[in-house]
């Protein structure tokens, strides 16, 4: 089967796979991050899935959505995750990791600007909420350990940075309210 | 269930317990609440890689020495303002892709050696590493990277490793294991399995175990030390076996053990018992030899052909095109073991890290006719576990597997859609070797055992199939993996006849009488 990516040149080629790339692997993390839950092991699913989707990328029919392609190689390597990990809690069922697939491509449209919110929205956080979030995102502490930093309890510290996303949630939600108006 | 954020929050974290995972997925099921999911999963995505980009941009301005990023981020004005910074970070994200993508190339160049070692030059050794198969060897608990072995206390984490000892003994040790290598011709196994082999030159050569102390004569042999019991297996050639504890050995019970000859000798038991020899357990050596059988496969030309050697460049195949990659979890073995011959096979399962194979750039399969000829061993009490498959949903046309009662049986889709099944009416027997070919001429789908027709049924065509990935030992969906062992797997265009699947078998039974 002759396909349009085969008559371009290597470089033309990479360089198109990494815009194709750089559009879809928001999606991809976040499928990933849905599906896998400790940062390292869903990053390193994310890499695989890049390594894979270039290795690939000849294959990608241009009539599809590259996100499409690139969700449903995703799925095959979460499972791939699944299998060699015997003791991962939350397994999601193949049914569900093709729904998943859809609905998160299905939401695509708003992520750039969900992003770009998300950044201003970290700015107005008090600086007590941004320590709680960069101890458990840069300083990858579990909550145990963040309790123990805080002098808290893992608990509050649970609730507490839930409440965090959830305000980072609804700073979201309106400042793309505010531009869709 | 009552799930709010916090508790989706949780579950992204992995924090539940197995039964609110399993009541979250049934909460999943409504389209609102996987959307609610999937954006909140989108959410944490994006803080990990907003607030550590974040970090690693101060540590730069702070005088850090990241270099990775010093390159992205030159001022503050780029920082005070998201629209630049985020322009740094998508220059930045371009780079480390062009990159992965050039050691990708690279990566999948194919390569038919092992990994060479590097020679350092050491101090006084008494073994050295002629090659490994994705070793990680330890010495007093730190990793060990040079070719040389002086005295000392090693422990083989992972992978396979051959070593070379005095007189030119070949020794093949399988992770996990500890060893002491002594002196040139003294190596002492702790636990683990080893196999030596030694010309005229090495003789004397000697392995001693928390139970024994094996000399060896001149041979082929293979020791195994796990749980209070040593066994000495040995393959040609002679070796002497001294019962006993290092201070506690008496010579006059000494055992001789010839070919095709084993013995266990358990800690606290007096006398040592007879056991029956090992065959398929060790890896006695790494090559894949030039065999009849292979010779044989390859003359009836086809598509691809995995022979499944021990090589740590992925499932190998010929032609090179279509080799694949050997999947991998947690456990104790390698993914390889001996295999129906004398090299080795693809190991799937039981107490090995081995998860099965996939190929994702398969041969086309577009004749409406097709073969697959392969061994398989199966260890119990494996049940619904596939041999080779490339079906997935509506995608894919070929399926051996066995059913819930370890039934052999394949599927083939067929040109009109229409999917036929064939099984085979007895059980697959356990921990042996079997010879299994499916064949589909366009009217028949026909299924052989050890050379024999042992089930047949009309079918039309194969419908054709084009990039659906293959998977060897497992499937798509990872939910039907075999236990035991898979080698010699070969897939044909064409179907192959009754007295070709004959001579086939009869080859590969000279060939087995032969190693």
């Amino acid at each position: 089967m002759f396909t349009w990516a085969e008559s371009m040149k290597e470089d033309q080629k990479r360089e198109l796979f990494t815009e194709c790339w750089l559009k879809a692997e928001p999606a991809v993390s976040a499928y990933v991050f849905a599906s896998v839950s400790r940062f390292h092991d869903a990053e390193d699913v994310v890499q695989r899935i890049a390594q894979e989707l270039a290795r690939r990328f000849d294959e990608f029919d241009f009539n599809r959505p590259f996100v499409a392609w690139a969700l449903w190689i995703a799925k095959s390597r979460v499972i791939d995750f699944y299998r060699a990990e015997h003791r991962t809690r939350v397994v999601f069922s193949h049914e569900l990791l093709g729904q998943l697939a859809d609905t998160i491509a299905a939401q695509a449209d708003g992520r750039s600007n969900r992003r770009e919110a998300l950044e201003a929205c970290l700015e107005e956080l008090p600086p007590k909420s941004r320590r709680l979030l960069d101890l458990r995102y840069v300083e990858e502490l579990s909550a145990d350990e963040m309790a123990q930093e805080t002098g808290s309890t893992s608990g509050s510290v649970r609730v507490l940075l839930s409440r965090v996303r959830t305000v980072l949630a609804s700073c979201i939600e309106r400042r793309l309210a505010v531009e869709n108006a | 269930m009552s799930v709010d954020d916090g508790f989706i929050d949780r579950i992204l974290e992995g924090a539940v317990s197995d039964e609110e995972a399993v009541e979250f997925q049934t909460w999943l099921k409504v389209p609102e609440n996987l959307e609610r999911f999937a954006l909140r999963a989108e959410l944490h995505s994006d803080l990990r890689r907003s607030l550590r980009r974040r970090q690693i941009q101060k540590n730069a301005l702070d005088g850090g020495t990241d270099g990775l990023v010093t390159d992205a981020v030159s001022s503050r004005e780029q920082l005070a303002s998201p629209i630049p910074r985020s322009r740094q970070l998508l220059a930045l994200t371009v780079t480390a892709l062009v990159m992965a993508a050039c050691i990708l190339i690279a990566f999948v160049q194919p390569e038919s050696n092992r990994d060479p070692v590097p020679a350092y030059a050491s101090v006084a050794s008494v073994a050295s590493v002629v090659s490994h198969v994705s070793g990680v060897l330890t010495k007093d608990g730190s990793t060990w990277n040079d070719a040389q072995l002086p005295v000392g206390n090693y422990e083989l984490k992972k992978g396979l490793l051959n070593l070379q000892f005095g007189g030119g003994v070949m020794v093949y040790v399988e992770a996990p294991a500890r060893f002491d290598a002594v002196n040139e011709k003294r190596v002492v196994l702790h636990s683990g399995r080893l196999s030596a082999n030694v010309p005229p030159q090495g003789i004397g050569f000697t392995v001693e175990t928390p139970e024994a102390e094996v000399v060896d004569f001149g041979t082929e042999f293979s020791v195994d030390v796990e749980g209070g019991a040593s066994e000495v297996h040995v393959f040609d050639g002679l070796v002497r076996v001294h019962p006993g504890a290092s201070n506690w050995r008496d010579a006059s019970r000494s055992v001789e053990l010839q070919a095709s000859q084993a013995l266990r000798i358990t800690d606290g038991a007096t006398e040592p018992e007879d056991i029956s020899i090992a065959t398929d357990r060790f890896i006695r050596n790494f090559d894949e030899p030039r065999l009849n059988y292979a010779r044989a496969v390859k003359r009836l030309s086809p598509l691809a052909y995995y022979r499944m050697p021990i090589r740590d460049r992925g499932l190998v195949s010929e032609p090179p095109e279509y080799s694949g990659v050997v999947l991998t979890g947690e456990g104790k073995r390698p993914p390889h073991a001996k295999g129906v011959f004398a090299g080795g096979s693809l190991r799937v399962g039981v107490d090995s890290s081995g998860r099965g194979g996939r190929v994702d750039s398969p041969p086309r399969l577009s004749t409406g006719r097709f073969s697959l000829t392969a061994f398989v061993y199966l260890e119990p009490p494996t049940r619904n576990a596939s041999v080779a498959t490339n079906l997935e949903g509506e995608r894919g046309n070929f399926d051996v597997s066995i059913d819930e009662n370890a039934v052999l049986k394949a599927t083939i889709r067929s040109n009109d859609g229409a999917a036929s099944t064939i099984a085979r009416g007895s059980v697959l027997p356990q921990k042996t070797w079997r010879h299994v070919v499916v064949t589909v001429d366009g009217q028949y789908l026909q299924l052989y055992e050890d050379g024999k027709l042992v089930a047949s049924t009309p079918c039309a065509a194969m419908a054709a199939s084009d990039s659906e990935t293959f998977w060897f030992g497992t499937d798509a969906e990872a939910t039907r993996v075999w236990d035991g062992r898979l080698d010699e797997v070969a897939l044909f265009n064409r179907a192959l006849t009754e007295e070709e699947v004959a001579a086939l078998y009869r080859t590969a039974q000279e060939e087995i009488a032969r190693t």
